[in-house]
């Protein structure tokens, strides 16, 4: 068993482990600066120096490795004079700007040099003045930089832009965009979390308030399906910063873009809409209102239409609205998010959940990404998978329609022209070229072979089973996880709760619209932002109906058809659960109050519960105990103990797909793809500027409009047009 | 004897009494407030003011130390990110009748913007007057550099 | 009930409320009385409760200071060294010699301010008004002393952890030496107007009997005890803050009335006086607040040069410094008596909990037994004596 002494103290290692990493794991406290457990050890600031028996000079304990035999010491005279000139070196440079910088309070400069007691400095000098460099939403200031590297190797290895780079040497080093003036990465803030002083900041939080008064909730993100959780900072009831959970990453979406809540254009009050035009009401009238039109609803006559940005409980609780109803007419947009693949998906599995967790993505030795531009719809799954790359030397295929950001990293990447997937299937399995074979190489070598399937393959690729079958080719025993990347919120709640393919379709509910069938309509939290025949007719018909009930923030889109609208909270302004990308049920908390009178969900199901004579409970955490806990796989536990590690529980099968592969017919294809930052219309929402007579501020991201085709873009596949939708 | 000599005549008591009669001929030691003030010293711990630079812009750059150093949170400042990214003070008050004048913000500034001045007239009719502003905070200032020009004294 | 005639008592209950020209405050007294004489006294306490030890659970260290100077007003200082010794011996930090110096220099003439407090009020209730007038003329000196060096008359918070704050100015040393000189003369001329006027002497001796059994039962400190026989004087026994290198006598009186308290205390201005004088005859040069990187807080000159110093100032007051997980208790002898903090650490930036040993409100649990029989009118006197001041009793 290989040994190191400690301070006296003998301590067991595992070859590759540093000296830091044998003294943080049995409590020796050795300081850093720009150590971080996620990435690869730099040892730039020199502050966590040893003395080792043997070597005449010290060393840095992050970047040697630990021998057998090995005597270091951590705590005496001598190595704590060297690492207060270590620290003084970066402190002589290191302009006054703690009264107007913003990382005072959270800043690891200032807390290692109090810990080390720094009280006064030997040598002084003329602080650098540079000018700040401002990149979109993040601003460098280089007179602030203690070139420590941690932003550059997170960029790299966590998040696969790999936007920075640094310039220039000695007194002129600085950190620079990696390609072209400013930034075009996805601004995922990473840089901005992991930098340990206040040199790469947030513009969106620059100079609004101190980081000690803020006060701090931990939610799960409202946005995606595939981060961690976030910590929102509020002050005076408003959300000034987003930042992410110690350790975890978050996008741009949940740190940018949690101002939808205040845009000026939110409902505050209930609308009823009489001779063409909305008019306010109050809950009151308008429950009365509801009353009337409801009374005598039959059965047959009533439908819902559910979104994918509810909690779980608000899940359930419209469920059983229509329960009380007595009708089974509920169509989701799980309807209209690759529907027929996820049929097809669960004939092979036998559940709509994932297959495994987002983080066994980590453990994977070999992963396929097929069609999923991740940049825009999973990017969680995105840094998992270059935590794969880079820290499990896991080899990388991607089959796309085009070459994505990170094809650096990647082993292999195909293009699947003309949406011919199986097509590149085929060929793996049976070509000879050589790249071919190497990947049937890969696949035999691979113990845990993982996939990522998202909208490019269900968009275009003809034949939805082809993938299914690959993963059958690459067998049962090796099929470590098999993921498909979405981007609502709450889509896995959707599935969870067996609402897609549970007997009522969207095409039926279409029939029965343009039939003149469905009197009542209820539209919660549904917003018709998708492409394709299905969701233009579905605009055109809800006209027909008689009553329209819409909840929802916003009253644009959809809910502009509706007769009697009905202001709900955010998601940043209730409680619950959501269900992310592998199955992991995330709690929502409370960050902020609603800026008007809106009621959330359940309330609002409650209330309208009450019409029907039904009884539900308004509160989330009755809900959950009563109607989800034990059911549908979700965790046998009281709400108030859900901490966002629970998960639901699955029970997948693996049934052999049957496939025979086609060539598909020529001809281009238009897919549409999210433009980038933006996930829907609370994103595109989140996108205003606020005036007042002091300054002017802009929030989130505009949205950019782009075509890709393979005649303006060489890393794009050929006879595929891919177009941006508009929120 | 001594005892009775004493009880009888009352000899302590001329004694205090010759006491106070040398005190009416010693020098008055009242000032008569209001219409004499009594003398401060230097140190004295009264109303704040805020210095400025020549220009006339606030030496106060908006770092937040005096809210947090104050014990009975007194001192409210709101900032905001102008258009080059400096900070901007939308607001800085200091609520006078929570102050307990203990100097704690004089002590914590790091620019040398806040001090605490040598006003103690702090009278007023209504409460709302007794939150002042940057606005009345700068002035105050150069009625100090007035006030101490006057007197041939440095601030 | 018997009375000292023997004829049936009938006891009746007067309040002698908060609002008295003669409690020292806002102190309640419902005194249950047979005629004139007093059969019980229960002090009614919390008409000045601000809530202090809960308020130190919500700030840092260093904020607390301010809140320390409004316990015991009348001497200030006394109170911040308190809790600054006692903050201090979390860290074991080690005070510079011209800081404690400072410290007792300051400490003894919070000790005349307080005494002369003592002296001019509790004359003025029994009846002797010239006295107030004269001590209060004095203690205008030292107020202004103290203005000279601090900022403030009361309510100075100088004292902090690790030092003094800042040093004084030249003006303060000349003017205490001016002081020093003639304040021996001045206590003459209170003694020469008290101690041998017979009107003070019949209103004094035999009142209020409190003897050294229970006093020491009592838990009474200060010249409350002194004044029963006990020598005991933290000052000497337990020194704290280089006490040790100062000549000063203890002054005792084994009677156990007011006129002994009276010529105890008497003799303590005389002795305070003593400390400062030599305190200003051997003050040695030097820095005024410590080096301990943990507590000091920089000073203020460098805050605006060097970096370092911006940043313990920006950590010191943001996230404040964190004593290590125990409980620590220092007293000290205030004017009043032995006045403790007791701080239990929990390795945060605030106390877990804060505890006052407060001298005056323990003193006042000995009011009852040495009303007992005497009348009315002696009841002013004994709460002289026993010398409270509300805002120690109810924090």
């Amino acid at each position: 068993m290989a040994e190191i002494i400690l301070n006296g103290n003998t301590y067991s290692f595992e070859k590759g482990e540093s000296i830091l990493d044998v003294a943080n794991r049995n409590g020796v406290h050795i300081p850093t600066l720009c150590y971080l457990k996620e990435i690869t050890p730099i040892g730039a600031c020199r502050l966590c120096l040893v003395q080792v028996d043997g070597a005449k000079r010290l060393q840095a304990a992050c970047v040697t490795y630990a021998m057998d035999g090995m005597k270091v010491e951590t705590d005496n005279e001598y190595i704590w004079t060297h690492r207060k000139q270590m620290l003084d070196f970066i402190l002589i440079k290191h302009p006054l700007d703690c009264p107007v910088c913003d990382k005072a309070g959270e800043c690891m400069l200032q807390d290692t040099a109090y810990e080390f007691g720094m009280m006064s400095e030997k040598v002084s000098s003329e602080k650098p003045q540079d000018p700040k460099a401002y990149w979109n939403k993040i601003v460098y200031n280089s007179n602030l930089c203690v070139l420590c590297e941690r932003c550059i190797k997170s960029c790299h290895e966590m998040t696969g832009c790999s936007a920075l780079k640094m310039e220039d040497r000695g007194f002129y080093n600085h950190v620079t965009p990696a390609k072209g003036e400013t930034l075009n990465c996805d601004f995922c803030g990473t840089c901005i979390d992991r930098c340990p002083v206040g040199a790469l900041l947030d513009t969106q939080f620059h100079n609004q308030a101190r980081v000690w008064d803020l006060d701090e909730t931990t939610t799960a993100s409202p946005f995606s399906a595939s981060e961690g959780d976030v910590v929102y900072g509020v002050l005076d009831g408003k959300i000034e910063r987003g930042k992410s959970v110690e350790g975890f990453q978050i996008s741009s979406q949940s740190r940018f873009g949690f101002n939808y809540i205040e845009n000026p254009s939110r409902i505050k009050t209930p609308l009823v809409k009489s001779g063409g035009d909305f008019s306010p009401k109050t809950w009151e009238e308008v429950i009365s209102v509801l009353k009337d039109r409801l009374a005598g609803c039959k059965p047959e006559n009533t439908a819902m239409l559910m979104g994918s940005r509810l909690t779980n409980e608000a899940i359930a609780a419209y469920k059983a609205l229509m329960g009380a109803v007595g009708s089974k007419k509920i169509v989701t947009e799980a309807d209209f998010t690759k529907p027929a693949f996820m049929k097809k998906y669960k004939e092979k599995f036998g559940t709509f959940a994932n297959i495994r967790r987002a983080d066994d993505l980590k453990k994977a030795d070999l992963i396929f990404v097929v069609g999923a531009d991740l940049r825009h719809e999973a990017v969680g799954l995105k840094w998992r998978m270059m935590n794969a790359v880079i820290h499990n030397d896991c080899k990388l295929i991607t089959v796309g329609l085009k070459r994505y950001e990170y094809d650096v990293f990647t082993n292999k990447s195909f293009l699947a022209d003309g949406g011919d997937f199986g097509g590149i299937f085929e060929k793996i399995k049976t070509d000879n070229a050589e790249t071919f074979a190497d990947v049937r190489e890969y696949i035999k070598d691979a113990k845990k072979i993982a996939f990522i399937v998202g909208n490019e393959y269900t968009s275009s690729c003809p034949q939805p089973e082809a993938v299914l079958s690959f993963a059958d080719f690459v067998g049962k025993d090796k099929m470590s996880a098999f993921l498909v990347a979405n981007d609502k919120t709450n889509i896995y709640g959707l599935y969870a709760q067996e609402l897609f393919a549970n007997g009522y379709s969207a095409d039926e509910l279409i029939k029965d619209l343009e039939a003149k069938n469905i009197k009542n309509l209820f539209l919660v939290g549904f917003n018709n932002t998708y492409t394709g025949e299905t969701a233009e007719r579905l605009n055109n018909a809800l006209r027909t109906a008689e009553t329209v009930v819409a909840v929802d923030l916003f009253n644009d889109g959809t809910s502009a058809k509706a007769n009697i609208f009905l202001p709900a909270k955010a998601a940043l302004e209730v409680d619950g659960s959501f269900v992310k990308i592998g199955g992991r049920l995330a709690r929502v908390r409370k960050v902020v109050d609603t800026p008007g009178e809106q009621k959330s969900d359940t309330e609002i199901a409650s209330m309208l519960a009450k019409i029907f004579k039904a009884e539900i409970p308004p509160c989330p955490e009755e809900i959950y105990n009563t109607m989800l806990a034990g059911k549908s796989g979700y965790p046998e536990v009281k709400f108030n103990i859900l901490d966002s590690c629970l998960v639901i529980k699955t029970e997948p099968s693996f049934n052999e797909t049957v496939y025979k592969y086609e060539q598909p017919k020529s001809g281009e294809k238009t897919v549409f793809v999210n433009p980038r930052h933006h996930s829907g219309t609370i994103t595109a929402k989140a996108n205003f500027t606020f005036r007042d007579e002091f300054a002017v501020q802009k929030f989130h991201f505009q949205q950019a409009e782009e075509t890709i085709t393979a005649d303006t873009c060489e890393s794009a596949a050929k006879g595929i047009k891919l177009v941006t939708k508009k929120f | 004897m001594k005892n009775i000599f004493d009880t009888l005549l009352l000899t302590e008591i001329f004694q205090g009494l010759g006491i106070t009669l040398k005190h009416l001929f010693k020098k008055k030691i009242t000032y008569k407030y209001p219409y004499e003030d009594t003398p401060i010293f230097p140190r004295f711990r009264g109303v704040q003011y805020i210095k400025t630079h020549e220009n006339g812009a606030t030496k106060c750059v908006g770092c937040y130390l005096c809210q947090k150093v104050c014990p009975s949170e007194c001192i409210h400042i709101v900032t905001d990110c102008g258009p080059n990214g400096e900070r901007l003070i939308r607001k800085y008050e200091i609520d006078l009748s929570r102050c307990i004048y203990c100097g704690y913000c004089e002590e914590a500034c790091p620019v040398d913007a806040v001090h605490m001045g040598r006003d103690y007239h702090t009278t007023d009719s209504t409460r709302d007057n007794y939150v002042i502003n940057m606005k009345t905070l700068s002035e105050n200032y150069k009625k100090e550099l007035a006030n101490a020009q006057a007197k041939g004294e440095q601030l | 009930m018997q009375n000292m005639n023997n004829n049936v008592a009938e006891i009746v209950t007067v309040n002698m409320g908060p609002q008295h020209p003669s409690t020292h405050g806002v102190l309640r007294l419902v005194v249950d009385l047979d005629g004139e004489t007093i059969v019980n006294v229960t002090p009614d306490v919390g008409y000045l409760h601000r809530g202090t030890e809960k308020l130190a659970e919500n700030r840092t260290y260093h904020q607390f200071i301010p809140l320390t100077d409004r316990l015991d007003y009348l001497s200030p200082l006394s109170n911040n060294l308190a809790y600054c010794l006692a903050v201090e011996k979390f860290f074991g930090v080690k005070i510079p010699e011209r800081a404690d110096y400072m410290r007792v220099i300051y400490a003894e003439l919070a000790r005349v301010a307080s005494h002369l407090v003592w002296i001019a009020t509790h004359a003025l209730d029994i009846g002797a008004m010239t006295v107030f007038l004269y001590a209060f003329r004095e203690r205008e000196r030292v107020l202004d002393m103290f203005e000279c060096a601090t900022g403030q008359r009361m309510t100075s918070s100088w004292i902090r952890i690790g030092g003094v704050r800042a040093d004084a100015p030249e003006e303060f040393f000349k003017l205490a030496k001016d002081f020093v000189d003639e304040f021996d003369g001045f206590v003459d001329l209170y003694e020469n107007l008290l101690t041998n006027n017979r009107i003070w002497k019949m209103r004094t001796i035999g009142i209020g009997m409190l003897n050294a059994d229970d006093a020491q039962d009592y838990g009474t400190s200060g010249p409350l005890m002194r004044g029963a026989g006990i020598d005991f004087d933290l000052r000497r026994d337990e020194p704290y803050c280089c006490y040790d290198k100062f000549q000063f006598e203890i002054p005792t009186q084994p009677e156990g009335d007011t006129y002994a308290r009276y010529k105890v205390r008497m003799k303590e201005l005389r002795e305070a006086n003593k400390i400062v004088a030599q305190a200003l005859e051997n003050l040695p040069e030097g820095p005024i607040m410590t080096d301990d990187p943990r507590v000091a807080m920089p000073a203020h000159e460098d805050v605006y040069e060097r970096m370092e110093s911006l940043i313990r100032r920006f950590y010191l007051i943001s996230k404040g410094f964190r004593p290590p997980k125990g409980e620590t208790y220092q007293g000290i002898e205030a004017p009043k008596g032995e006045l403790g903090f007791y701080i239990v650490s929990e390795g945060e930036e605030r106390p877990y909990r804060l505890k006052i040993r407060a001298p005056s409100y323990v003193n006042l649990g000995v009011l009852n037994h040495m009303a007992q029989g005497h009348m009315l009118a002696d009841l002013v006197a004994i709460i002289g004596t026993n010398d409270v001041v509300l805002g120690e009793i109810d924090r």
